[in-house]
Formats: structure tokens, sequence, C-alpha cells
């Protein structure tokens, strides 16, 4: 009867590093990869800079803020969302630069 | 238990603003009750200025606070200030109805009728005291997607300032420290002067924001599409409201509820973030920020002092955030809050903190920032 | 600077006293508990108070926002 509360233990695949970030449901992506040491490029970690953003190959997240705010109609299209403000729902698999150049709005 | 205290202790602010709703109602004396509860918040904040607790997990890391549970308090939380507003409103159409004084009571509260020019101000006061408050709850939604987001905008708008939501998100934390962020004081300013500059800059913001975002989709700025304008039409139901119960006298109530309120909001601002300097395109660091974590300050604003770590771990939960040793006052946010309403005061305390932060935090080029700025 | 700040200080105030006095003439101080006039001078003054906001915006720009004016010594940032 519990079980639908209970948090399941999910995998999430990062390609092309292929590295593998281990949690649980409803553990937010960025803060999970970040706690186990991969260097996931990030910023503001609130949605507003874009600088985490991956593409959602396969699985579902939940988006804890409104990612059209900052990730324009094409990108949305092609699956891309913000890791940061991603709550896990399934195993994922996902496409990100961890070595891209940090560009964003910030100061 | 402790999942149970975890989760009640965040409960202050929700039974205050009821009680005050409770002395606005029952009328007399009763309707200061809001300067009374935030006059006795003063004193238990000052009163446990050195108690400090951390973020409280199991032995497995679990948090013990219950996200379903602390977000219908938020969401309700909406609700609870509209009411504080309408329960102003009764008080005002009755002020200027001249309605008699009179006994009534309903369900074991008594309540009054008719209200003196003294206690209007008193129920003005209260109201526009605990309306500020919401700022917390329109903080930790403005974190968050459609409904959340949405639920803050219309707290914000209860005091006229529902373009916090998008300032907040997509400038405050983009710029923090810097001097594109209008809600970061510099120092040398005053907390008067900032309520001013952080509201308007904030609001100029949003609709720079609108500006260019309606132009690349070809569409006019006077549209319901302009998010700036929805931030205000959302006030428009307040306003209608305070100008058919009092005409003028509800206009300057109104406009001195959302002053109020207005001030807090930015003294929160102004607390979070004074004197702090961040150089230009480096990473949000703790030390950018001021905590205020003492234990009343931390359960009362639902742990928005904890600041240093909000800006760093910004997807974090207000219950899970810890003190990650960033400057800090010492003293809560009600002992700090009134120290800035006289300003040389506030700059003569400031000056050992950040001559501390100087030494201790900034690096060269940031001390080298500081060091054209007084205190 | 101090221009821009008087002349944003003054349209603001010529603004508000026009709407202001245009509402007295119209005698809004008198029809105020009617709904519909409780709409209508609700929706003006919500307007005074945006249309305000851009006049400020208008004539000040970023100025008001720069730290320059607390510096104690040194050049801009």
């Amino acid at each position: 009867m519990f079980n639908f509360f209970e948090k399941k233990d999910l995998k999430v695949k990062l390609i092309p590093s292929l590295q593998k970030v281990q949690l649980k449901t409803g553990d937010n992506l960025l803060a999970s990869a970040l706690a186990q040491g991969i260097k996931w490029p990030h910023k503001c970690r609130v949605g507003s800079c874009g600088t985490c953003r991956c593409k959602l190959v396969e699985g579902k997240i939940s988006p804890e803020i409104d990612f059209e705010n900052v990730l324009n109609p094409e990108q949305l299209k092609e699956g891309y969302i913000l890791a940061c403000k991603s709550s896990v729902k399934t195993d994922l698999l996902i496409h990100v630069n961890l070595h891209k150049e940090k560009k964003d709005n910030t100061t | 238990m402790k999942t149970l205290f975890v989760n009640t202790r965040y409960l202050i602010v929700p039974v205050m603003s009821i009680i005050t709703i409770l002395g606005l109602i029952s009328g007399g004396i009763n309707v200061w009750a809001g300067v009374a509860l935030f006059g006795i918040s003063a004193i238990v904040d000052t009163a446990t200025k050195n108690i400090h607790l951390r973020a409280d997990f199991d032995e497995e890391g679990n948090s013990y606070g219950i996200k379903i549970f602390q977000y219908a308090v938020m969401y309700l939380m909406l609700i609870v200030f509209v009411a504080l507003q309408l329960a102003l409103v009764w008080r005002i159409y009755q002020y200027v109805n001249g309605s008699p004084f009179d006994l009534y009571s309903f369900y074991g509260l008594t309540i009054q009728t008719g209200i003196t020019t003294t206690n209007l101000i008193g129920a003005i006061i209260s109201a526009g005291l605990w309306a500020g408050i919401g700022i917390i709850y329109g903080h930790e939604l403005s974190h968050n997607k459609k409904e959340g987001f949405f639920i803050s905008r219309l707290i914000m708008s209860l005091s006229g300032a529902s373009h916090f939501t998008y300032a907040h998100v997509y400038q405050h934390h983009l710029h923090l420290g810097h001097e594109n962020d209008p809600a970061t004081a510099p120092r040398g300013r005053n907390v008067y002067m900032h309520t001013w500059l952080s509201h308007a800059g904030q609001c100029k913001f949003s609709y720079d924001l609108e500006t260019s975002r309606l132009k690349k989709k070809g569409k006019s700025f006077l549209s319901l599409d302009n998010r700036w304008i929805l931030g205000y039409l959302y006030s428009l139901p307040s306003i209608v409201l305070f100008v058919w119960a009092g005409g003028f006298v509800g206009v300057a109530a109104l406009l001195s509820l959302w002053v109020i309120a207005n001030f807090e909001l930015e003294a929160l601002n102004f607390m979070g973030h004074y004197g702090l300097i961040r150089e230009k395109n480096k990473p949000v660091e703790h030390k950018h920020s001021w905590d205020n974590d003492s234990v009343f300050t931390d359960w009362f604003f639902i742990a928005i002092g904890r600041q240093a770590d909000h800006h760093v771990r910004g997807e974090t939960y207000f219950w899970e955030l810890d003190d990650v040793k960033g400057p800090n006052y010492g003293i809560g946010y009600f002992s700090l809050f009134l120290i800035t309403l006289v300003p040389p005061l506030f700059r003569s305390y400031m000056k050992k903190h950040l001559d501390n932060w100087d030494q201790k935090y900034a690096n060269e080029k940031e001390r080298e920032i500081a060091s054209q700025y007084g205190y | 600077m101090k221009n821009s700040a008087f002349l944003a200080f003054l349209l603001v105030t010529l603004w508000t006293s026009i709407v202001g006095l245009s509402l007295y003439y119209f005698d809004a101080h008198l029809h105020y508990r009617e709904l519909n006039w409780a709409i209508l001078i609700g929706s003006i003054l919500l307007i005074t108070h945006m249309v305000n906001m851009v006049i400020y915006f208008k004539v000040r720009g970023d100025r008001p926002f720069k730290w320059d004016k607390y510096k104690i010594k040194g050049e801009k940032i």
C-alpha cells in the first residue's frame, strides 16, 4: 500500500561521456550528478542561466520551473531540459556536453 | 516526533497571520494585534540570536521535511493573505460608513463593529506588516513551475509587486553582488533609498524583459501576453475592493499597505546582500550573501535567511538549506531590521562586518572594488 | 543627472494630478460605491501607476541604479 510513496533507485546514463548517476525518484538531476563528482556545467542553479541544459533522450523528468523562459522553442522541441530544475522520475538517458564553454546571460 | 517538529516549526507566520486577521475582525484595540505580534517576534528574535540550528536529516541523509505539506501551506497562504485584505477592507468600509460601535459574538469571538481613526491606522499597519511577510512564500514559490510560480505572482500582486517573481529568478540570482542587480544594495545606500530603487529596478527589468520578448515574437506591448501588464492586472481586484470600500480613504489605506509591505520586502533584499561585491563574470559563492540563521529568524522566515546556501544551491527546498559558514551578521532579521531603520546606526554596525568580509572573504579584485566605497 | 530626476518627478506629479483632478471633476468621489464606478476608478488608478513607472523608466533610464554615486574614491567599476 505504501509502495506508491517509496522512492525507487534510478540510474541516469550520460552520453557521450558514458558516466552514470545513481539516484532515487524525485531527486534533483544536477544536484545528484554534482554530488557524485560529475563536472556538469552549471551556474545559477535556479533555472535562469541555461548553463546546465542537456538533452533528455529517454525517460521522464518533472520540471520544477518553466523551461521556456530560458530555452528557445527549437531546444524545447528537441527535448532539452535544465538539469538544475529537473526532478527525476524514471531511468534516464541524457546527452550533455560536460566540457562546454559557459555561455549564458549572467553578469 | 522529529518529522512533526521539523514540519510544524515553520508555521509561525501562518499562525500569526491568522491571529492578525482575527484581531482585525474582532475590532477595537485587537486590530493592533498584528503590530503587537511583530513586536513580540522582534523580542523573541533578539533573545534567541545566539541559538543556531543546522538543517535536519536522518541517518540515511533524507530530510524530515514533507514537501507536499510545506507546499500545501504555501499555497494556502494565498488565501490567508487575501483574507487579511478582506478583513481590512471590511474595517475601512465601516469607518467610511461611520458604522456605530456595537458588540456581537460570533462562535466565541467578540466582534466590535465601528472603528476609530486611531484603530483604523492600527489595522492598516497590522495588515501591511503581515502582507509584507508574504514575501517569504512569494520568494519560495518563485523558484517553482507553473502553478507555484503563478501563486507566487498572485501573493506578490497583493502588494503591487508581481514583477518580483520574474526579477528575483531571472535577474537577482544571475547578477547578485553587481550593480546589474538592483536588489543588491551597495555600500553607502540606506534602506529607504534601496526600497525605491530595488522596487523600481526589478519592475524595470520585468518591463524590459517583456518589451524584448514581445518584440521578438512580433506581438504588441499592449496585450494580455505582456506579463508585466498581467502582473499589475492581478492587483486590480485589490484596488477595486479598496476603492469600493472606502473611496479616497480606501486608496490611501491600500497605498499605505503597499508601501509597508514593499518596504519589508526590499529590507530583506537590503539585509541579504548589503555591501557584498562579486566581480563581474565570476561565479556566485557563499561569500556573496549574508546569512541570518538564528533559530527564530530561520523558522519565522522559512529559512530565507540562509541566503548563502540558497544562492549556491538554488534548487534546494527551504527546509534543507544549511549553515555553510558564509558571512553572518550574528543577529536575526528582526533585530537587524530595526537597526537598518536608523541609517547612521546601521553603517556604524556594518563597519566591522564589512571589514571582516573584506579581509576574510573577498578576493583581491573584490577588495579593490570595495575600497572605492564607504560603509 | 539631477535634471532627469527633477523631470521625472515633475512629469509623474503632473500626470497623477491630471488624473486625480479629472476623477474629482467627474465626481468619482461621490460614486465609488457603485461597482461599475469602482472598477473604472480602480482601473484608472492602476493605469496611472503603470504610466508613472514607465515615465520613470524612460526619463531616468539605468542611471538611478548605478553605484557610482556611492563611491568615495576611484573610477567606475
